[in-house]
């Protein structure tokens, strides 16, 4: 009766904020995704070009080394003032943690393309296939395959990053629960629910990416 | 007809300059087998991969048909010189009808369903139709062999380039590869053959080069014709 009570009480409430991150995430996912797999290969051995690819590793750098909270401090606070435009905290969020997570993602697609053998770009050489069919046909297909299980784990912890952004008052999930306490001081239930449906998430998450590591796993022997 | 003229190649190791070739002149005609022979060390895949055109920076002059190497586009070079790899280099996470239709599908533009029939015909006459739908870790050596072989000649060269192809066959599957190659040669492809298997190489023997310290060192033009003491005997060891 009690469990009934809370979820036609806070229920509704709590769903909005999980609708909320799960926009965030997927709209974070995909800057990540596109943004990292670029910088990744930019910054890769085999396609380093001389001052693109060193002004990434020194962003890459300042991202990965200055927390989050703080670059979205930034984001939200800083940028507005410099750039003289107006941000909402949807957009300094996204904008924050896509570039953030994407900084995360360049750093696997870059470990992952240097983890090819020099021979396959000589088998392409060899075969008369353009470096663009290179990359598209022989590189990110074999590079997908070896990184996936890290880039579902990068995925999982932008999820979970997400609740960081209840700091500039992003109304996802963990900032719902924050302004239930905040009018009913009843925290624990709140946050058991709200942890519940991080979890949930997340096991989705993992229950998707075992899927995708046996679709695209080869044959070794 | 391919002709190398003057080869000369530097290295730069451990802050050294090492002359990788030192005036190396070759020419490769249809229909023969030419061996590479020589120490480690000696030259022969550095003058491999000049010809294959994975070495870029070198004196000297490539031709094939009297048309510069270096002029070639990437179709144009894939189609008319092939190399197996000593590694074979194969795709991984591809089949083996997927690593030899790709090329196929990509460089001569073929459908799909083109590329893949191409890709059957050529692994069927090396025996090796039954494996296409294998992973290459899946294979043995020598049928990983196969499909290098397979993959490079798909592209129908006419100069096929292999560089040590022996080092990782037990002696029925060198033989087999042997047999292959003698085949290839009586439809008219140039085969290169870098070599250090001496058993192998008597095999297939037809002329040959002996390279040392990346010079050439010796010509044999008609194995017949070469006395006991000249230095490829004594190299091969009879």
């Amino acid at each position: 009766m009690v469990a009934l009570n809370f979820i036609y009480e806070y229920g509704p409430l709590l769903m909005r904020g999980v609708v909320m991150t799960i926009q965030l995430w997927l709209c974070c996912m995909v800057i990540s995704l596109c943004v990292g797999l670029v910088w990744g290969l930019l910054r890769s051995n085999a396609l380093r070009m001389a001052g693109i690819s060193n002004l990434l590793d020194v962003i890459t750098f300042v991202l990965r080394g200055v927390p989050f909270y703080v670059q979205l401090l930034i984001a939200y606070f800083v940028l507005p003032e410099f750039l003289g435009i107006n941000l909402s905290p949807f957009a300094a969020a996204l904008f924050s943690l896509g570039l953030c997570s994407a900084s995360y993602v360049s750093q696997i697609v870059r470990g992952g393309m240097n983890a090819i053998a020099q021979g396959q770009w000589e088998a392409c050489f060899v075969l008369g296939l353009t470096k663009v069919q290179t990359i598209r046909y022989v590189m990110i297909p074999h590079l997908l395959r070896t990184i996936l299980p890290m880039l579902t784990g990068e995925l999982d912890q932008l999820l979970k990053t997400t609740s960081i952004v209840s700091a500039i008052g992003v109304m996802e999930l963990t900032r719902v629960g924050m302004n239930i306490i905040a009018r009913d001081m009843n925290p624990l239930p709140v946050y058991l629910a709200v942890a519940v449906m991080y979890l949930a998430a997340s096991s989705v998450l993992t229950i998707v990416s075992g899927y995708l590591e046996r679709r695209v796993r080869y044959a070794v022997r | 007809m391919l002709c190398a003229e003057k080869i000369n190649v530097l290295f730069k190791q451990n802050n050294k300059i090492i002359q990788g070739l030192k005036s190396v002149s070759v020419t490769f005609f249809p229909g023969r087998i030419t061996l590479l022979l020589g120490k480690s060390g000696a030259g022969k895949t550095t003058l491999l991969r000049c010809l294959a055109g994975l070495e870029k920076n070198f004196d000297g002059q490539i031709t094939l048909d009297n048309q510069d190497t270096k002029q070639l586009t990437p179709k144009q070079r894939a189609t008319k010189i092939g190399l197996v790899f000593q590694q074979l280099n194969l795709f991984p996470h591809m089949t083996v009808l997927a690593n030899c239709a790709l090329p196929l599908q990509k460089v001569l533009l073929l459908s799909r369903e083109q590329a893949e029939q191409k890709a059957c015909a050529v692994l069927a006459e090396l025996g090796m139709e039954t494996l296409a739908q294998c992973y290459p870790a899946q294979l043995s050596g020598g049928q990983q062999q196969r499909v290098a072989l397979a993959r490079a000649l798909g592209l129908g060269p006419k100069i096929l380039l292999l560089d040590e192809p022996t080092s990782a066959l037990d002696p029925e599957n060198s033989l087999i590869l042997a047999q292959i190659l003698k085949q290839l040669c009586t439809q008219g492809i140039a085969v290169v053959i870098s070599c250090q298997d001496m058993t192998f190489a008597k095999m297939v023997l037809d002329r040959a080069y002996l390279l040392d310290g990346g010079q050439m060192i010796e010509r044999t033009e008609n194995v017949a014709d070469v006395g006991e003491n000249a230095a490829l005997m004594r190299f091969l060891g009879t």
